[in-house]
């Protein structure tokens, strides 16, 4: 199995979120205050889909962010491209669908699990250098504004079960 | 009887049996010459006459639905074990950067390449007209057709078309549940 290094890049700030999905949601103090050091934010569930070289490929991935304060993904990076853009999918009253840039990036509310998932919000990678293959692994940075998550990421034709 | 036809909320779906009546178009007529991963000539739909056939509509710089629609039809291929009586083809509406190369190199990262599953590409015109007779819409969303980099907005489709080269079901191609797609093809497959 080969392994690269992914790391990756997204602007952000705020704005068009397509498709988070909120466990649940609060800005109450009290809870907040109640928090500990091991409230954190992590990754589960990262797969890349195949791509031959200098195809494109799409990052997923869920973000669970168990802090007191909100987040940004803002970029990510990897060697095996030099660009990727946070993307979202969107379906026109005409019956079309496309993509869009999240301009702002993608934000991670507090106490939520945002999903990156097919036919949703995902990072597109372009130029793929090598070619990504069924069973090879990609190693992906996630750049939030408070953190950074570098994990691997398995390349696989359809989501994790 | 053909089974009902799913209209994933993305197309006006015109017809739903094979009733001759039903048929959302009768591509007997029609001829276009098109050019597969192998810069093979491919006459489309003549050169797959008396096979049913599943199509599929791409573009290889689409990373997301693209990929959906090219799964499913694996999964398709896969439930019904690739018979020799059904042709699964996939078309993409970007032939100004799909050559023939970048279509095989396509099929080979998505493990297609020992298959007789064909991808096709042809001049801009010959394409345009295609994927309009086909009920596939295509449009720039980003960038110009002057440079090498532009997105697009399109059609998320899957069509099945008879032995007699009638079209008669279009599906949102990335979702629709396989064993509909499936149940579908069954009634049209040459033996049935």
């Amino acid at each position: 199995m080969r392994v690269f290094a992914f790391s990756a890049v997204l602007l952000v700030s705020i704005a068009v979120l397509g498709g988070c999905e909120s466990e649940s949601s609060t800005s109450d103090a009290h809870r907040n205050a109640e928090r500990t050091a091991s409230d954190t934010l992590h990754i589960t569930n990262a797969w890349v889909r195949p791509a031959p070289e200098g195809g494109v490929t799409a990052l997923y991935l869920e973000v669970h962010n168990r802090r007191a304060t909100a987040d940004t993904l803002t970029r990510v990076d990897t060697p095996v491209s030099s660009r990727t853009e946070l993307h979202t999918t969107v379906l026109h009253s005409n019956g079309t669908t496309g993509m869009r840039p999240l301009e702002n990036g993608l934000p991670v509310p507090t106490d939520t699990t945002t999903r990156l998932r097919p036919g949703g919000p995902h990072v597109m990678v372009y130029d793929v250098q090598p070619a990504l293959v069924i069973g090879d692994s990609v190693r992906v940075t996630l750049y939030f504004n408070a953190f950074e998550r570098t994990l691997t990421a398995p390349v696989r034709p359809t989501p994790p079960q | 009887m053909l089974l009902a036809c799913t209209l994933t909320g993305l197309l006006a779906l015109t017809g739903c049996t094979g009733n001759e009546a039903d048929r959302i178009d009768d591509l007997s007529d029609a001829s276009f010459e098109l050019v597969n991963q192998d810069s093979t000539t491919v006459t489309f739909p003549d050169d797959f006459a008396g096979q049913a056939l599943v199509v599929g509509y791409i573009y290889t710089q689409c990373p997301d639905i693209c990929p959906m629609v090219t799964a499913n039809m694996r999964q398709l291929r896969d439930r019904v074990d690739a018979p020799d009586d059904v042709a699964f083809i996939t078309i993409t509406f970007d032939p100004r950067r799909d050559t023939p190369e970048r279509l095989r190199a396509y099929r080979e990262a998505y493990g297609l390449g020992d298959t007789d599953w064909q991808f096709l590409t042809g001049d801009p015109d010959t394409i345009s007209q295609l994927m309009e007779r086909l009920d596939v819409r295509v449009e720039l969303s980003r960038g110009s057709y002057d440079d090498d980099d532009y997105l697009i907005d399109h059609t998320d489709q899957i069509s099945l078309v008879d032995p007699q080269q009638r079209v008669l079901f279009h599906y949102g191609g990335s979702m629709t549940p396989v064993d509909i797609l499936a149940e579908d093809l069954a009634t049209i497959r040459p033996a049935s």
